[in-house]
């Protein structure tokens, strides 16, 4: 982002809004951290987080997430959807309860049971599944702390949105996925205008004493508004094409096909290096090389790809040691809790049968804490100007 | 709750009893208790079998008292398990004895985090053998819900297994683990050491099958020996008596007992006894206080830096 | 700069092609207006210099279009990029990023140009169209004008030696096509881009022409110097149909040039008895059909009310213009008045029509209380966007549809209607398939089957050519001539100085202004039609009207302007 013109800074009411931002943070240059840091950093630390079932280290990590988008969140509209990655995260936790008390999975003569559901007998070739039944509150609880992991690692991925600008983060694509990119702009800013053409629509049925409900009247609507959207697109399609879009770089026939077999290996590659990876009983070499010559023929495929579209980025961001910082941040955090090493691996999945306090580790603690440290040293963020409401 | 009321309840028969009795369910809440090995026969009792051959231990055996399912012959007279985070107690991912490490569950933590089921390739595969037969039947239900019958073998081995079950079977026989006499030897039951948990009565509602078929012997229970010349085994094990390479730390010892033609002699077959849980220690809550603080500071401390922000812009 | 040799466009469904032979050269630096009627080809015109025409639309081109040295045969619109810059209509269409800035580094991008150069020319771009204080907006936030500054500074920052613009103040409100003009005779006269511009309100762009393509419908294109092609076109702004009557020479283009010329046109109208520009409109015996008291709109969320304590009035016979900049409340007014729109407070009391009378007034309802069916047989409305109203697949199916909803006893069926309106469409057609004026008479005719005493139109001149306004101005004048109240809401004061008995001005959702049209327009700088300016202070509004005025005075317009004219 630019540096502030004197006719918008004024408009933020004061020379800066420097009361907001504790002592260090005077003094640093707001700027835009790259996108691309923010996604190493909350994806590190949803590694992390699917390698522990400790709810203390999950509600820490809930905390640093808190902590990292307060200091480091704009008032951008794409930055005010963390609440909304809440909401999902407490449901799913919600949801996973739920589903446990019902499809039972078995009560064990230690548990604390706690209440019982009308239990409905299932045929024997379906034994399998169980409906109804005792529960337990060991069943609730590790259905909880099951649900929280994944909670967190959703809020890990909403944090991400929330920190950095999801069209800036799509510009990071590489050049042979350009494409991929454009398509999710135009549809993003493309939505809002459906919405209001079935809004348009609907109050115009009206008009013709059509009905506005029903699926009769889900024709009327339906009709002129994709008709509508047909031709927008074709216009958008007009004004992209005459503005350079697509235009041919230096690829010639052969660089495409070989693209083209570098990418169908690559890939292929990535899928077997990946199944051998997770399934133990294939031969070695499909597990880790496959999975590394697969990566090589992509990154391959892609840069070769890449150069068969010239383009270039307005205002690109910078990776400095900010940049550096906040991934590694991530990275460390994550690594620590992969190594096991200074902390008995058993405490980061704390028994519920029986039911015992989990501890806190001390090594797993410090790295969840050490991943907030992207929170002062990401460099403050620009302040956004707040748009006028449209009077409309 | 019925369940803690009748916690430390010593004779699990009789608790049992007393459960249905005042209960008066339907389906009456089975509760197996652990035997010694010498009470199961070749017509009662269901013959437990372990294979801890994975960590250099022995295969264990013991024997419990039928109705009973899978998991409680799993989880009696110091046997525990642990299931997976994703699928509740009822998949069964580790395994413990108190009397084999001193109750550690096998896999380990490090080995296997038991949060999601457990591959394929390394899991406890189920294992029955029906009375008189000498072939292993790969389990089509969950241990929760396998009906053990009197006289029959159950078998846990870990490792892994494929569809269609033709690999990783278990290599010793059902006959080399199943009781051979026809008559209980030996002490019938174990006097309950203090702490033991026997099985309690499930709440109301658990489908455990049919209630029991036939009063359970109520004997005078003696003290289970636990030196090695134990009484009379009857039929002793047709196999020669494979010497142990490392001694087991199991607190009886069958020393006839061997696999015959197993690919990995050197597995032993050890009796474990009926013996106390593993002493269960709840923790301390401090940590959890502890981490309270620490949400609470760092939370805080974003909200506080959002709110500052807010109000400036 | 842009040659076409003898250059054929051949679309795969029609018989005729829609250019014929057209020869012609446009040099570095020239603003050239393209004339004509709707669906001439003037489109396929402009979008054969870059190469839309064929490489995107498709059909068949033969001879050749070469710009700046390219032949568009061989070269796509993509690789034309850096040399032609496109604006259509609608700049929505065309946006592909959302804020100002990154909007205008679009096209740099594609071009792969230096991020250094990208970030000085973005600067300068803003600085050019005055778009500096925007520069972090989105764009949806922007105002039409605005909107249409951005999409030609995007096309601008490719450096592109031809700007071609396609009618790009049809969607926009006088004060905001003021605005986009003054931008291009701006890049024209301090950049020397060449300008092609197509566009319906000649009389805005006609004196900054240096060349004008007329397109006559014939497939031709005649080009030459604006004085001596609008001598004999079809279609002319008023200040050159006004100069034709009266056989100025040179013809003036503009204003000024035009009220130089008409000094003793004017001394011979003064005195003379100002005939009407409108048929007389029997007042005083029409009953009032709508009346509408302390009307006010306040959508949700939004702390300014969209329409504030509106008193609107209206009777039979008599054609009412609803003007007003955008977003000052006309939709909001006329949708709350047909009873489907908002309406916070006041009331609405709509005479059904033919109960008129004595005794008219008990009859009364609110169309806002009444189920649908019943406020469509007492306000008919026709939206915005008329064709969100069609969902069938052919006229014939939406006729027989309009007649089966309405259900009016003894009224004319849709088609019938339709045949008056607009004759000769045919119903096999498909309603998107129409012109905008078709579509606009099918909407009207589907309306007008519920036989209401009330009908509203909003801003129904969108992209509407001149013989397109003068028809819909018939058709409004025939259903005052019935004795219903027309409700027109526009930004185009020509079309209402033809049109409108009575205009009503809006702002901020206030009636800031009330009464017959002469009044409120010819006082109006904003407002006021090219005639009214030329002779004022004389309250003419019309050429047909000066012409009259003339008659009346006992001289011929011409004869009167012979003499001045110093021929």
């Amino acid at each position: 982002m630019p540096p502030r013109t004197a006719a918008a800074r004024t408009s933020v009411g004061g020379p800066l809004p420097s009361g907001a931002l504790t002592g260090a943070d005077e003094r640093r240059l707001p700027r835009t951290l790259h996108p691309l840091a923010w996604w190493i950093w909350a994806l590190a630390l949803a590694t992390a987080v699917s390698r522990t079932n400790n709810p203390l280290l999950l509600f820490l990590v809930l905390a640093v997430l808190g902590y990292v988008i307060g200091m480091r969140r704009t008032e951008a509209p794409w930055a005010r959807g963390f609440k909304y990655y809440l909401y999902l995260a407490l449901s799913v936790v919600a949801i996973r309860v739920v589903f446990r008390a019902i499809f039972a999975s078995g009560v064990t003569p230690h548990d604390h049971f706690l209440f019982s559901l009308p239990h409905i007998p299932t045929p024997d070739w379906y034994a399998g599944i169980q409906l109804g039944g005792p529960v337990s509150l060991e069943a609730l609880l590790s259905a909880a702390v099951d649900g929280l992991r994944l909670a967190c690692m959703l809020c890990c991925v909403g944090a991400a949105n929330t920190l950095a600008n999801p069209k800036r983060a799509l510009r990071i694509l590489p050049g042979a996925l350009y494409e991929l990119g454009v398509a999710v702009t135009v549809s993003i800013s493309v939505a809002p205008q459906l919405v209001q053409s079935v809004q348009r629509v609907h109050r115009a049925r009206r008009l013709r004493a059509g009905r506005t409900k029903g699926l009769r009247a889900l024709r009327g609507i339906v009709v002129p508004v994709l008709e509508d959207a047909l031709e927008r697109s074709l216009r958008l399609a007009a004004a992209m094409d005459s503005r350079g879009y697509g235009r041919a770089g230096r690829a010639t026939k052969t660089s495409r096909r070989l693209t083209g077999a570098l990418m169908l290996l690559g890939m292929c590659g990535l899928c077997a290096g990946a199944y051998g990876l997770l399934d133990a009983s294939t031969p070695k070499f499909l597990g880790l090389p496959a999975l590394a010559v697969g990566a090589l023929l992509c990154v391959a495929g892609l840069r070769l790809g890449g150069r068969r579209i010239t383009r270039t980025a307005y205002r690109p961001d910078p990776w400095r040691f900010e940049e550096w910082a906040v991934a590694a941040c991530g990275v460390l955090s994550a690594t620590l809790l992969f190594t096991n090493v200074g902390f008995d691996a058993a405490e980061l999945n704390p028994s519920i049968y029986p039911l015992s306090w989990p501890t806190l580790p001390l090594v797993p603690t410090a790295a969840i804490l050490l991943a907030g440290a992207a929170g002062f040293l990401a460099p403050p963020p620009l302040p956004v100007k707040r748009p006028e409401k449209a009077a409309k | 709750m019925i369940a803690r009321i009748l916690r430390g309840s010593a004779g699990a028969a009789g608790a049992l009893a007393l459960a249905v009795g005042t209960l008066g369910v339907a389906t009456g809440p089975a509760a197996a208790a652990p035997q010694p090995m010498g009470q199961c026969t070749t017509r009662s009792g269901a013959v437990l079998a372990v294979d801890f051959s994975d960590w250099g231990g022995p295969i264990m055996r013991s024997c419990g008292t039928t109705p009973t399912t899978g998991y409680e012959l799993l989880n009696q007279g110091g046997w525990r398990t642990t299931g997976t985070g994703h699928d509740g107690p009822a998949f069964i991912c580790r395994i413990g004895y108190s009397g084999y490490k001193g109750g550690k569950q096998f896999p380990t933590a490090g080995q296997d985090d038991c949060v999601l089921t457990p591959p394929a390739t390394a899991y406890w595969s189920y294992w029955h053998a029906d009375p008189g037969a000498n072939t292993w039947q790969y389990s089509q239900l969950g241990a929760m819900l396998y009906k053990p019958k009197p006289g029959s073998v159950d078998l846990w081995i870990f490792g892994g297994t494929n569809i269609e079950g033709t690999k990783g079977r278990p290599t010793i026989s059902p006959n080399q683990l199943r009781a051979h006499n026809s008559r209980p030897t030996g002490g019938s039951r174990p006097r309950t050491p203090d702490g033991t948990k026997t099985a309690k009565p499930l709440p109301p509602g658990t489908d455990t099958g049919p209630a029991p078929e036939r009063p359970v012997t109520e004997r005078p229970a003696p003290k289970p020996k636990r030196d090695k010349d134990k009484p009379k085994r009857k039929p002793k094990a047709k196999s020669s008596p494979s010497p142990s390479k490392k001694p087991s730390a199991s607190p009886s010892t069958s020393p006839g007992t061997g696999a015959k033609a197993a690919p990995r002699p050197s597995t032993k077959v050890v009796d474990a006894a009926p013996a106390a849980d593993a002493a269960h220690d709840p923790g301390s809550w401090a940590p959890a206080v502890l981490t309270g603080a620490l949400v609470l500071f760092v939370g805080g401390a974003g909200v506080y830096a959002a709110r500052r922000r807010r109000r400036a812009e | 700069m842009i040659t076409f040799d003898h250059v054929t466009v051949q679309y795969d469904d029609t018989v005729e092609p829609v250019l014929t032979d057209v020869d012609l050269t446009v040099e570095e630096g020239e603003l050239c207006l393209v004339v004509g009627h709707t669906g001439v080809g003037k489109s396929t015109l402009l979008g054969a210099v870059n190469g839309l025409v064929p490489h995107f639309t498709g059909g068949t081109l033969y001879g050749t279009v070469t710009v700046d040295g390219r032949d568009t045969a061989g070269h796509p619109p993509r690789e034309l990029a850096d040399v032609v810059g496109v604006v259509g209509q609608d700049p929505l269409d065309g946006f592909v990023t959302d804020t100002v800035e990154e909007e205008l580094a679009y096209a740099m991008e594609q071009l792969a140009v230096p991020p250094a150069t990208m970030r000085k020319r973005v600067e300068e771009t803003l600085d050019l169209l005055g778009l500096a204080d925007l520069r972090h907006r989105s764009l949806h936030e922007l105002s039409g004008g605005q909107q249409q500054r951005v999409a030609i500074g995007s096309v601008l920052t490719a450096h592109p030696r031809v700007l071609v613009l396609d009618e790009p103040t049809s969607a926009l409100d006088p004060t905001a096509a003021e605005e986009v003009l003054a931008a291009i005779t701006r890049l024209v006269h301090d950049l020397g881009v060449t300008v092609l511009l197509a566009e319906h309100r000649l009389e805005r762009v006609v004196q900054y022409a240096d060349r004008v393509l007329h397109l006559p419908g014939d497939g031709h294109v005649v080009s030459g110097p604006p004085a001596e092609i609008f001598r004999t076109t079809t279609i002319a702004p008023p200040v050159v149909e006004l100069g034709r009557r009266a056989d100025w020479t040179p013809l003036p283009l503009s204003v000024r040039d035009a009220r130089r010329a008409a000094a003793p046109l004017r001394t011979r109208l003064t005195g003379a008895p100002i005939p009407s520009a409108r048929p007389p409109v029997p007042s005083a015996g029409q009953p009032r059909l709508l009346d509408a008291h302390g009307v006010s709109v306040r959508y949700r969320g939004q702390a300014v009310p969209a329409v504030r304590e509106a008193d609107v009035e209206l009777r039979g016979g008599e054609t009412t213009a609803l003007m007003g900049r955008n977003g000052s409340g006309k939709s909001s007014l006329l949708w709350a008045l047909q009873g489907s729109g908002a309406r916070t407070d006041g009331t609405v009391r709509v005479v059904p029509w033919g109960a008129a009378g004595a005794g008219a007034a008990k009859g009364s309802r609110d169309p806002g209380d009444v189920s649908a069916t019943e406020a469509r047989r007492l306000v008919g409305l026709v939206p915005q966007t008329p064709t969100d109203l069609l969902y069938l697949e052919s006229v014939r199916q939406e006729l027989a549809q309009a007649d089966a909803e309405s259900a009016v006893e003894g009224g004319p069926p849709a088609r019938e209607i339709l045949d008056r309106l607009a004759p000769g469409i045919d119903g096999a057609t498909h309603p998107r398939d129409l012109s905008e004026g078709q579509k606009l008479a099918l909407v009207l005719a589907i309306q007008l089957a519920a036989a209401p005493g009330v009908v509203l139109l909003d801003e129904p001149t969108r992209g509407l050519d001149y013989r397109a306004k003068a028809q819909l101005t018939a058709i409004l004048d025939g259903l005052a001539a019935e004795g219903r109240a027309v409700v027109v809401s526009t930004h185009d004061v020509e079309f209402v100085a033809r049109t409108a008995d009575r205009v009503v001005v809006m702002a901020e959702g206030e009636i800031v202004a009330d009464g017959p049209a002469a009044d409120v327009i010819v006082a109006s700088p904003v407002f006021a039609p090219q005639v009214a300016k030329v002779l004022a202070p004389l309250p003419y509004l019309t050429v047909e009207q000066a012409s009259e005025g003339l008659a009346a005075a006992g001289t011929a317009l011409g004869v009167a302007a012979d003499g001045s004219g110093g021929r």
